[in-house]
């Protein structure tokens, strides 16, 4: 490597390191999984349930008191990187299963490489180490195999973790592999981002459906969707009822259950409804209607008799029982309703005490929200949500999936427990447990099967609102698209069939963290959204959580030194209504009067920001923690004032626009995005629902007295994409979204290991140039190591007619020396030992691969002349065209070669062949995988684009001798027309011309930045001041002189340089025209497909505009000659053209009689079965009316047609 | 920089005539007249005098693309393990500038008396490399092996001090890796495809005519306008004497039609102070070589063609009874 380094000197290539912009572009997701695999695993076998078998039968029971009570609970999971598997997947100890035990050779690595190109999945043993306990005997330890789980390239699993780039090229990668996605069957595929409703925080809402769900329901709703540390989620809505109770709403295994607030309270703590009665009002009692509503709330326990917690979580229990899963029937319905409790109310905390209060808050919230105190949230807006990453989508999926095999193993024993056959002794044997979880479907194939399909096949959903759709394949067409796949995020399949269109708006939240610029038009528009260049998704926790142990006693105490009053064990203790609660992670922490809370979280801010560790307690704010301090806008006043004064306020509408308080959130997959805070100095990371109440100033000059922060950057807006439009600020704005949707359909560098890579399809450009004018975000993504475009002197005249309507003139020279020069990959795997079509396993092996003996042996066999090896395979370089044979294997049945021909139309040689064995490596099973190369260099009819959205065609190429030209001498590449601009003011397109112009004559790249200053806030002075000095107009206007006739054009034409991406649409991809060609059977219309030489439809439409014209002889001819034309009989008297038929009796006979020539035309004659008459006339018709006849006479429905004669 | 006259008997081309015989044509021009203002290795510039717009930009477009040269036309490849491939190679190839000295020598392809390929039609090279001592090797025009004695052979560049520059580079093989292709030139032009022709660029402008009236212009405008004046033009064209505190024009060769000064003159009132004009029968042209051809002879080729083209034109329009005049 240091050597090649030395020789290559010249080329700037390979002496830089990759930016760590780039390498961090799809960090979150590697991030995730390592989380998932790392800290996740290891939660969810603490909180898997465990398969708890006891004596099957009631009489077993009773005869055997002592029958066997076995709990399987899992202990720990190991994923080990992915190797061969040749290995015995045997039962294995614990010891040998430890990691020190694997010991794998190098040569067994898996390599993602491989993979891609033998269409494998990466995947990596999981392995599970599953504790048995026999009534009180101590645990015994088994590890069983679970199958290969698909394991995240680059992700701590994987072996390409923290590689150099050097290494990296060594294992065939490219020197900027990112990893964060999965390969399955040779295919990258990502799991895509998605908007999720911020966890442990309550959200009010109303929905109009809600009414429907029941008597006495309201719109209003208070949701909360609590998740646990291993990432379970279980979400809680507490509806408002039109009487002022509350009802709470989960969704368990898709039931719907609803539950009355009163008895949750209840359930949780043991305390009188007088001391929930003072919680709730908090000795608020101007405005009447809380009281009232809170004394409904507790009716609940009169009309249900439940009077203590006991009761309540009895009553829980028992409506509870059936339903869930890992109820054992000797439990007690309190113990049914604790473990309801524990499993599914409020799973982010585990203390009942904290359950209560974040249920007394959501109760508060739900009554402040429907007294109109407060303001309703709005769930589209990002400052109440948060993402889902694909890592943690994976451990709860796994997790789910764990839980499901414990549970099939357990039915599977209890299955055989019933058996009276059944050795129970077995039970002890650890290789019979073995069996009963390899009688399960693979974990790892549950697993592939999701990434695989994007379909997610869940018990419970996972709390999620979608089953399909998760994964997306990493398009690697080029840089940005690939890129991109990485930064997008989606809001889910839902909202897309959603008619309404609230949910797309873009709105003021997002700023930051969205990109306002970067998403696509059309169906996706405002759904798919891309997170910005500065946006981090949190993808796992920050250093050790604040909420847990010794940390959060810390962090409490600090608060409480910050002026917190903490929440204390006494329920008689009732803070003041005006104290705002403090909640960290949707667990109740304590109340602060609100004139301190601003010095609170002032404070809390500075030492977020200074990670002090002089202390515990300053060490226990983590540096992303969100501090959102939603502040009362009209705080209620004190106790003496009127209280018929305040409701008048509320209907007055002053109403405070939060429900206040201060909420923190230490949690994982919360986006952050660094600021500069001015108070304290410093970077502080501050996330969407707390940016909605600082000022933060975008410019030196938004600071006003009371900004307490500034953006770093004002760039930090704008998406990777959006980031890298040169002079973006002087666009049109859909300009700058056409942009980035090109940017992503643009021919460039998808990667530079091509001989390691198998992709379907690659599309590439061989002589790509970095952009003259690139931003500055382009040099921090490095795209410059994969270009997608030429630099190209454009011209804007309209000069021959041929550039009218977005079309373009290209210099013929220009496209002879290369412009635009580009090829398509294809990748194709065959397999070669099995081609029988329905075969039995027998003949399967009918036609064999490549026995070079045979070849020769056999005189018949001629590969030379075929152009083909002696191993059967196409030589490379070879050019193939269409019929061409391009493989050949042996039939050993008929003992002689089979010949496969090139199927393509279009002209490829032959780039790559590889001979592989098949997913499992055997030798007999011979996959020959092959990738040809089309020549695309441009034709008209390419589709080719400026970085502004300025798309258009190639209409011809204009000799060299023939285009315009300077004064210097210089003939533009592309001509586009004057037209395309007015109406699209991409004034930043004229702008990069000028700057590219000035670039291009001074030798130096420009490096521009959007919203950069320039001097006199005057971008065109800047450049036009370079260009005088370097001798040209100061506009970019030149005169031209015209190539036909030599004299000058008496106008300014505008000459600059201009970076234009070559589009993947090309017209060789898409040109579709038959004269004759394949049929449908049925119809005998032509078939439809390009693929298939089908015909385009000429539909009503067409027709219409036909008729309009009056064009009826052209109608005839597309409608009937050039489709379903076809001859037939119609009976006279009938009227029917099914029952007539050529008679071929009479004919035979009036052969034998007539001359030879005469026999057929003289007496033809047609017979209706029907009416037993000859009397049938010759009628054109098309073939599908004869088709419907039938239909219909099968129907009973008879169709006559009436013959009269033509005019 | 030569002489004129050393030109003119070098390459006989003085006092080129056109069609025309009377000595004047239909515009009253004189004799036609090219003037040679600089010639180096690779670059000619002249003037065209007395003749007319037509004329002159026949000349360019047949420079571009009508004189003919070789360029490598047709690649086998034999063995090609380079990571590039082989279309990739064949067309950098083909751009490949070849000395065409004795292009007429040669004949067209398709106009060729031999079935397929002749010595009278193309000529013959031989690429092989392979690098196999070094970690990466450079494949250039040097590895390109003439198999025949033509004097067809990739241009080796010489800079100002007449010192051999670096051949051009084709592509990089690395360890292991080789490449043996054999290459066969042929005749064309660059109409057919720019790897024929023969210039980097030909330019034309006809030569421009400032006048100013130096008098108004220094009445009316203070001295900072008249800075601003000067500053004006991106070429230079007026300068400021210091000395006068006047406007003067310094090198009306520069002004390449910007009219930035016309607009100026006529945002402050001075319609008239400042005329831009070109010389209707005075062409400047600069012909750069791409080194297959010397600049001049490029240029004598043209006029033989264009010569040839208006002879012909010439006896078909007497064919048809049309005065050729």
């Amino acid at each position: 490597m240091q050597k090649e380094r030395k020789v290559n000197d010249k080329v700037r290539f390979t002496e830089k390191t990759l930016s760590t912009q780039l390498m961090n572009a799809a960090k979150h997701h590697i991030e995730s999984f390592d989380y998932a695999m790392q800290v996740c695993l290891p939660r969810i076998c603490s909180q898997l349930l465990a398969a708890e078998i006891s004596a099957p039968t009631e009489a077993e029971l009773a005869r055997n008191k002592n029958a066997a009570n076995t709990q399987y609970p899992f202990k720990k999971m190991l994923i080990w990187k992915p190797a061969r598997q040749d290995q015995s997947s045997g039962l294995i100890t614990y010891s040998q299963g430890s990691a020190s035990g694997k010991g794998s050779q190098d040569g067994d690595k898996v390599y993602p490489s491989e993979c891609r190109l033998r269409s494998l999945t990466y995947a990596a043993p999981l392995y599970a180490t599953i504790a048995r306990k026999i009534d009180n005997e101590p645990e015994e330890k088994v590890t069983v195999p679970l199958g290969d789980v698909p394991v995240m390239v680059r992700s701590e699993n994987c072996h390409l973790h923290a590689l150099t780039e050097q290494e990296l090229v060594k294992r065939h990668e490219d020197m900027a592999e990112l990893g964060g996605y999965f390969i399955i069957n040779g295919n990258e595929r990502i799991v895509r981002m998605l908007i999720m409703t911020k966890r442990n925080y309550p959200v009010a809402f109303s929905r109009p459906t809600f009414i429907n769900r029941g008597k006495l329901f309201t719109p209003f709703a208070v949701q909360m969707r609590c998740v646990r540390d291993d990432l379970f989620a279980q979400t809680l809505t507490l509806h408002y009822l039109s009487d002022g109770n509350c009802s709470m709403r989960l969704i368990y295994q898709k039931q719907e259950f609803l539950i009355p607030a009163y008895v949750i309270l209840k359930a949780l703590v043991d305390v009188t409804d007088v001391q929930i009665y003072n919680k709730l009002v908090k000795g608020y009692f101007k405005n009447r209607q809380i009281g009232d509503r809170v004394e409904v709330l507790l009716q609940d326990g009169n009309k249900l008799s439940l009077y203590s917690q006991n009761q309540c979580l009895a009553y829980l229990g028992s409506r509870f029982r059936m339903a869930l899963v890992g109820v054992q029937s000797d439990m007690s319905d309190v113990d049914v309703g604790n473990f309801f409790i524990q499993r599914h109310l409020f799973v982010h905390t585990q203390s009942y005490k904290d359950k209560f209060n974040t249920l007394c808050i959501m109760i508060e919230k739900l009554y402040a929200v429907v007294a109109q105190e407060c303001e309703l949230d709005n769930l589209d807006s990002p400052s109440n949500q948060e993402v889902l990453l694909s890592g943690h989508l994976y451990a709860s999926l796994l997790a789910e999936k764990l839980q499901d095999l414990l549970l099939g193993a357990k039915a599977k024993i209890v299955r055989d427990l019933r058996n009276p056959n059944f050795d129970r002794l077995q039970i002890r044997n650890p290789l019979y447990m073995k069996k009963m979880i390899d009688s399960q479907v693979s974990v790892g194939k549950k697993m592939e099967h999701f990434l695989a399909t994007g379909n997610l096949i869940s018990r419970t959903n996972l709390d999620l609102m979608q089953t399909a759709g998760y994964t997306i394949v990493a398009d690697k067409l080029n840089n940005h698209r690939y890129l991109s796949h990485f930064r997008s995020i989606h809001r889910g399949q839902y909202f897309a069939e959603m008619k309404t269109t609230t949910v797309r708006k873009l709105l003021p939240e997002a700023w930051g963290f969205l990109c306002p610029v970067h998403t696509p038009d059309g169906g996706p528009c405002g759904l798919l959204n891309h997170i910005t260049s500065s946006c981090i998704p949190l993808a796992k926790e920050d250093g050790e959580l604040c909420r847990h142990g010794e940390k959060l006693k810390n962090f409490k105490a600090l608060l409480a030194q910050l002026g917190m009053n903490p929440v204390s064990s006494d329920f008689g203790l009732i803070y003041p209504n005006k104290y705002l609660p403090i909640m960290l992670d949707g667990v109740l922490l304590g109340c602060v009067d609100p004139q301190i809370a601003p010095e609170l979280v002032r404070s809390l801010r500075a030492l977020k920001i200074q990670q002090l560790n002089t202390s515990a307690l300053y060490e226990s704010v983590p540096k992303t923690l969100e501090v959102a301090f939603l502040p009362p806008t009209f705080p209620p006043e004190d106790d003496t004032t009127n209280g018929e004064q305040e409701v008048q306020s509320n209907q007055k509408g002053h109403k405070n626009k939060f429900f206040p308080g201060i909420f923190m959130t230490s949690s994982v997959a919360r986006f952050v995005r660094p600021v500069q805070n001015l108070e304290v100095g410093g970077v502080e990371w501050i996330g969407p629902l707390e940016q909605v109440n600082l000022s933060i100033a975008c410019l030196e000059e938004d600071i006003r007295t009371d900004t307490t922060h500034q953006e770093i950057d004002p760039i930090n807006v704008l998406s990777m994409i959006a980031s890298t439009i040169p002079f973006a600020d002087y666009n049109q704005s859909p300009r700058n979204m056409y942009q980035c949707q090109m940017a992503k359909q643009t021919m460039g560098t998808p990667y530079h290991n091509h001989p390691y890579r198998m992709d379907n399809k690659v599309y590439r450009i061989l002589f790509p140039q970095e952009p003259l004018v690139r931003t500055e975000n382009y040099n921090n993504y490095d795209f410059r190591q994969y270009p997608s475009g030429t630099n190209a002197v454009v011209a804007v005249i309209s000069y021959t007619g041929y550039d009218m309507e977005d079309a373009m003139i290209i210099n013929k020279s220009a496209y002879e020396r290369g412009f635009g020069h580009g090829c398509v990959y294809k990748s194709y795997i065959k397999e070669l030992n099995e081609q029988v079509m329905g075969g039995s396993s027998s003949s399967k092996s009918r036609y064999r691969m490549i026995n070079q003996n045979k070849y020769r042996e056999d005189a018949r066999i001629d590969l030379a002349e075929k152009n083909i090896d002696s191993d059967g395979t196409p030589q490379i370089g070879l050019k193939l065209t269409h019929g061409s044979p391009e493989l050949c294997v042996y039939d050993t049945v008929l003992g002689k070669p089979k010949y496969m021909s090139f199927k393509d139309n279009e002209p490829a040689r032959v780039e790559n062949v590889r001979l592989m064995g098949d997913e499992k490596g055997s030798a007999n099973n011979v996959n020959y995988g092959y990738t040809i190369r089309y020549s695309r260099n441009p034709v008209i009819g390419d589709k080719f684009s400026s970085r502004h959205g300025q798309k258009g065609v190639l209409s011809v190429l204009w000799p060299q001798e023939d285009m315009p030209f300077t004064e210097s001498g210089i003939s533009p590449d592309i001509i586009i027309n004057p037209h395309a601009f007015p109406s699209r003011m991409t004034i930043g397109m004229l702008i990069e011309s000028i700057a590219g112009k000035s670039g291009s004559n001074s030798g130096q790249f420009k490096t521009v930045k959007t919203f950069e200053k320039y001097e006199d806030d005057d971008v065109v002075q800047y450049f036009g001041q370079e260009l005088l000095k370097q001798g040209y107009n100061y506009y970019g206007t030149e005169t031209m002189y015209s190539g036909i006739f030599g004299d000058q054009m008496k106008v300014d034409i505008f000459l600059g340089v201009v970076y234009y991406q070559r589009l993947r649409h090309m017209v060789s991809d898409k040109s579709q025209a038959r004269a004759t060609g394949p049929y449908d059977v049925l119809t005998h219309q032509p078939v439809k497909g390009r693929k298939k030489q089908g015909g385009i439809r000429f539909g009503e439409m067409e027709r219409d505009s036909l008729l309009a014209h009056g064009a009826s002889f052209c109608l005839n001819d597309r409608l009937m000659k050039c489709s379903d034309y076809s001859e037939g009989y119609v009976c006279k008297k009938c009227g029917s053209i099914i029952s007539c038929y050529l008679n071929r009796e009479i004919l035979k006979n009036q052969s034998s009689v007539g001359a030879n020539q005469q026999k057929y035309a003289v007496n033809e004659r047609v017979y209706c079965r029907v009416c037993d008459d000859y009397d049938c006339r010759k009628v054109q018709i098309p073939y599908v009316l004869r088709y419907l006849t039938n239909e219909l006479a099968a129907m009973n429905i008879k169709l006559q047609f009436h013959l009269e004669p033509a005019v | 920089m030569y002489g004129m006259e050393q030109i003119n008997t070098a390459t006989g081309f003085a006092n080129a005539k056109f069609g025309s015989s009377k000595g004047q044509g239909a515009k009253g021009f004189d004799e036609p007249e090219i003037r040679i203002l600089e010639l180096s290795k690779y670059v000619i510039k002249f003037e065209l005098l007395n003749t007319d717009l037509s004329v002159a930009n026949s000349l360019r477009r047949i420079i571009i693309a009508e004189v003919p040269t070789m360029a490598i036309d047709l690649v086998e490849v034999k063995e090609n393990t380079s990571a590039l491939h082989d279309e990739f190679i064949a067309h950098r190839l083909g751009l490949i500038p070849l000395q065409s000295f004795n292009v007429d020598q040669f004949n067209l392809s398709d106009q060729c008396a031999c079935s397929s390929m002749c010595a009278q039609c193309s000529v013959q090279f031989k690429l092989h490399a392979v690098c196999s001592d070094r970690d990466q090797m450079e494949v250039n025009t040097r590895h390109i092996q003439p198999l025949s004695d033509a004097p067809i052979i990739p241009v080796q560049y010489v800079n100002d001090k007449g010192i051999e520059e670096d051949p051009i580079l084709i592509m990089k093989l690395s360890k292991n890796q080789q490449l043996d292709m054999n290459l066969v030139a042929r005749k064309g032009n660059g109409k057919i495809h720019a790897k024929w022709s023969p210039v980097a660029t030909c330019q034309m402008r006809k030569e421009p005519i400032v006048e100013i009236d130096q008098d108004k212009i220094n009445r009316d405008l203070d001295i900072e306008k008249r800075k601003e004046f000067v500053a004006l033009c991106p070429r230079e064209v007026f300068a400021f004497n210091d000395y006068r505190n006047a406007v003067e024009i310094e090198n009306s060769d520069k002004c390449i039609q910007c009219i930035e000064c016309l607009r100026f003159a006529q945002a402050n009132n001075l319609e008239r102070a400042v005329k831009i004009a070109e010389r209707e029968d005075k062409f400047v042209f600069t012909v750069e070589s791409t080194g297959v051809l010397t600049p001049e002879d490029i240029v004598s080729r043209a006029l033989q063609i264009l010569m040839r083209k208006l002879y012909e034109l010439g006896t078909q329009m007497k064919k048809y009874g049309v005065n050729a005049d």
